[in-house]
């Protein structure tokens, strides 16, 4: 009996030594969306069925938003990225729309092969969710457009 | 509760050699004690510190547990000077904490306090009331504590992280009062013992370089642990003999 009084001594004394501090509870939130952003993007190849890209092709677009933040823009060929460009603002001074008007180069030697490829360009801009990670900038909603191109001296 | 053994186990196994003994602890002059039970504590710098902290969060968290009574332990030795005083020392700690958190399905930012003191004391008894299997005592302990404050928050959202962490210590002397009741048995005891314990606020400093840990808003002002509050502890006494 002795041994054994002096076993679960030894036992308990060892273990209440490991007891530390622990909660599982969160605070499980639902974000309030604010309002929505309203994105406009025009570019010259608007009214342009199939463009064709003989020797190099440049590429206009202007982006308006309201109501949210432009974070990026890009485009690209099917892995070939032509073209990226990340904003930098504050959209908090803004009185009105902040608008972005820019431009690049497409060369046609950026394709793999002569032949019809799909122009992908893409804005990022702020979800407005109020989620934390909206709230750090790092969730997007995602505009895309596509645009027929027809490469004619592409990389042989 | 991240504890291997709580109060209820140690009721439980108290029980089971209660069951299994027949006769009472007498003449035996030395002993060991161990315990668990939990302890409140009053912490307000660190309360204060927690809601601080939250007030930094990009998003509107909340604090969803600040220095809840929590777990205690001690384990040490005894020694019967007469038949109605006992006089010991042992070591005991005791541990808290709080939690802010604010979750969406996008990620989450948790901060956490740990806060554990370790305690290294004596103590002295005096039996107020004794019959042939139970006794009732008034104890009273002196103990110095070493603190340890863990901080941490951790951020996650949409596969973004970051991490910070910090660690604090701090010293202070304090004292208990309180009762026990106990029941004694062949060679062992269990029981009861609860009361308050005043802690004298101990300054805490960084571990790494023992810069102070200042209140942001009175720089003049460094926020110190306060392990002031009840307790309440199951014990096992183990008589020896000699």
């Amino acid at each position: 009996m002795m041994r054994a009084s002096t076993s679960i001594f030894l036992i308990l004394a060892m273990f209440l030594a490991a007891c530390s501090y622990s909660s599982s509870e969160i605070y499980y939130a639902s974000p309030v969306p604010g309002d929505t952003a309203t994105v406009v993007l025009s570019t010259n190849l608007d009214n342009i069925d199939t463009a064709v890209v003989s020797d190099s092709l440049l590429f206009k677009y202007r982006a308006e938003i309201e109501y949210g933040e432009l974070y990026f823009t890009s485009a690209s060929i099917g892995s070939t990225t032509l073209y990226q460009h990340a904003t930098d603002y504050d959209p908090d001074t803004l009185m009105g729309p902040f608008v972005l008007r820019d431009s690049f180069w497409i060369w046609s030697d950026q394709a793999t092969d002569t032949g019809l490829y799909s122009l992908l360009f893409t804005v990022y801009y702020s979800s407005n969710t109020n989620s934390l990670g909206d709230v750090l900038n790092i969730e997007a909603d995602i505009l895309k457009l596509e645009f027929d191109l027809l490469v004619e001296g592409g990389e042989q | 509760m991240k504890c291997f053994f709580n109060t209820a186990s140690v009721l439980l196994l108290s029980l089971v050699l209660l069951i299994f003994a027949p006769q009472k602890a007498t003449g035996q002059e030395n002993a060991l004690w161990v315990g668990g039970g939990i302890q409140a504590s009053s912490m307000d710098d660190l309360k204060y510190l927690q809601g601080l902290i939250l007030e930094t969060y990009p998003v509107e968290g909340k604090i969803v547990s600040s220095f809840p009574a929590y777990t205690m332990g001690s384990f040490g030795w005894i020694n019967q000077r007469s038949p109605t005083i006992r006089i010991g020392v042992g070591y005991g700690f005791s541990t808290t904490g709080a939690k802010s958190n604010y979750t969406d399905y996008s990620g989450y930012i948790t901060s956490l306090i740990n806060a554990v003191s370790h305690r290294l004391g004596a103590f002295a008894s005096y039996s107020l009331l004794r019959g042939d299997w139970f006794e009732l005592t008034v104890i009273g302990r002196f103990e110095i504590k070493y603190s340890q404050v863990e901080l941490s928050s951790n951020l996650y959202a949409l596969g973004a992280s970051g991490l910070t962490e910090n660690s604090y210590s701090s010293w202070s002397p304090g004292g208990a009062g309180g009762a026990e009741f106990l029941i004694h048995l062949k060679n062992y005891s269990f029981g009861l013992e609860g009361g308050y314990d005043i802690d004298a606020q101990g300054k805490l400093t960084k571990r790494e370089n023992n810069e102070e840990l200042t209140d942001p808003n009175d720089p003049d002002r460094v926020l110190s642990t306060n392990w002031t509050g009840w307790y309440a502890q199951a014990k096992f006494i183990l008589w020896l003999d000699f």
